[in-house]
């Protein structure tokens, strides 16, 4: 895994929010801005991708939070896909218990 | 107009390559050169640039020197210095006179793009950013800045210190770290600081041989480590108690920390954080040291 920054993207596709790269302090409002588009699709089974996300931080894990408890409130379901360094701070903030986690293999 | 982009190097085969990767890179830049720092300052002086990206050691006037020049007389325009030079003391003059940045060459173009356009999105409101920082240092390890309660500063303190430590640590120690910088940073200018521009954060670390020990405050009024409940034992009554409260959801960040550092210490009042990471021994993952 390189430690380099690398230029985030947030793409929402139907029920899916794609995000890759490092989404860091500088990224929060993008990130909160497509987390918001996805919850508002309305869709029941929603999935947030970040499983080309290189970093992440404790605010966007907030953020995911946040979605993931609105999307709870209305009856959706939201899954998350990440490599294991995004996925443990799901576990370390108990929001596994939310939603469905995917791993994803790092060698893919 | 496009953003207006500044290259200052003595070596002209990289500024034509920059020059190029940025003008084809479909954001409108309009890419300027220049090969030292005295005909950087001419041209600074003639046109409203966004951005500098400087090279360190040119002939006539260096990249530190035009460092210096810029901090007096456009203190509000983002420089980004891209060297072959990995010294501690440039790097470190390179912090304290104001840089922005500092890359690495041989370039990885993928981090100049991502780095170019963040420095581009902080040049819009770096003219209001209060200019008063003040960096210490010693040969011993230790890093200081203490400066105006704006998130800008925290950036350029954990970009700093991923360069300064790169060579140094892990790559999985530098995540955590740089974690632990943006959460506890983060918090002591939103909830400490309470965004009062006028009041100072102080962001520092010291690297041992076995451990490297983080230490930010602010000049808030602190608070209880013991008030911020576990947000694993039950995500969404700590959802709704914030709610109840008034406050967005959160409350993450404290306890992440916790989990990726191996010491999270307040002081009595709750205004300043010093967090360990221990790099060797029995204090690793967890386990506390003798």
């Amino acid at each position: 895994m390189s430690f380099h920054d690398s230029l985030p993207t947030f793409t929402l596709d139907g029920c899916v929010l794609n995000v890759s790269g490092d989404v860091g302090l500088e990224e929060e409002k993008n990130f909160e801005r497509s987390i918001h588009d996805l919850v508002g699709t309305g869709q029941p089974k929603l999935i947030i991708d970040l499983s080309e996300v290189s970093y992440m931080n404790g605010s966007c894990v907030r953020l995911v939070a946040s979605a993931m408890i609105k999307a709870k409130e209305k009856g959706f379901q939201v899954t998350i896909r990440a490599k294991h360094i995004v996925l443990r701070l799901f576990q370390m903030t108990g929001l596994d218990k939310l939603g469905a986690l995917e791993l994803v293999d790092e060698q893919a | 107009m496009g953003q207006r982009i500044l290259i200052v190097d003595d070596e002209r085969v990289l500024r034509i390559v920059v020059k190029q990767m940025l003008i084809h890179c479909g954001r409108g830049y309009v890419v300027d050169g220049a090969c030292d720092g005295h005909e950087a300052m001419t041209l600074i002086r003639s046109a409203e640039y966004d951005l500098v990206i400087a090279d360190i050691l040119m002939p006539v006037m260096d990249g530190v020197e035009l460092l210096r020049m810029l901090r007096k007389e456009r203190p509000g325009l983002p420089v980004v210095m891209v060297t072959a030079v990995g010294d501690e003391g440039f790097i470190l003059n390179c912090f304290a006179n104001g840089a922005w940045d500092y890359l690495m060459k041989p370039l990885d173009v993928r981090y100049l793009r991502t780095t170019i356009r963040r420095a581009l999105v902080a040049s819009a409101t770096m003219d209001s950013l209060p200019q008063d920082m003040e960096v210490n240092a010693s040969d011993s390890g230790t890093l200081e800045l203490t400066a105006a309660s704006d998130f800008e500063y925290v950036h350029r303190f954990r970009r700093f210190t991923e360069v300064l430590l790169r060579a140094k640590l892990p790559s999985a120690v530098r995540e955590d770290i740089r974690m632990a910088i943006e959460e506890i940073g983060k918090n002591a200018i939103e909830w400490g600081n309470r965004h009062e521009r006028c009041k100072r954060v102080r962001l520092a670390y010291c690297l041992e041989t076995d451990r490297i020990t983080f230490r930010i405050e602010d000049e808030g009024d602190g608070f209880c480590r013991a008030t911020i409940p576990d947000p694993s034992l039950d995500p969404l009554g700590h959802v709704a108690q914030r709610e109840k409260e008034g406050k967005r959801p959160g409350g993450y960040g404290i306890h992440i920390i916790s989990s990726v550092m191996d010491q999270v210490r307040y002081n009595d009042k709750g205004n300043a954080v010093v967090m360990t990471k221990f790099l060797t021994g029995p204090g690793r993952n967890g386990a506390m040291p003798n």
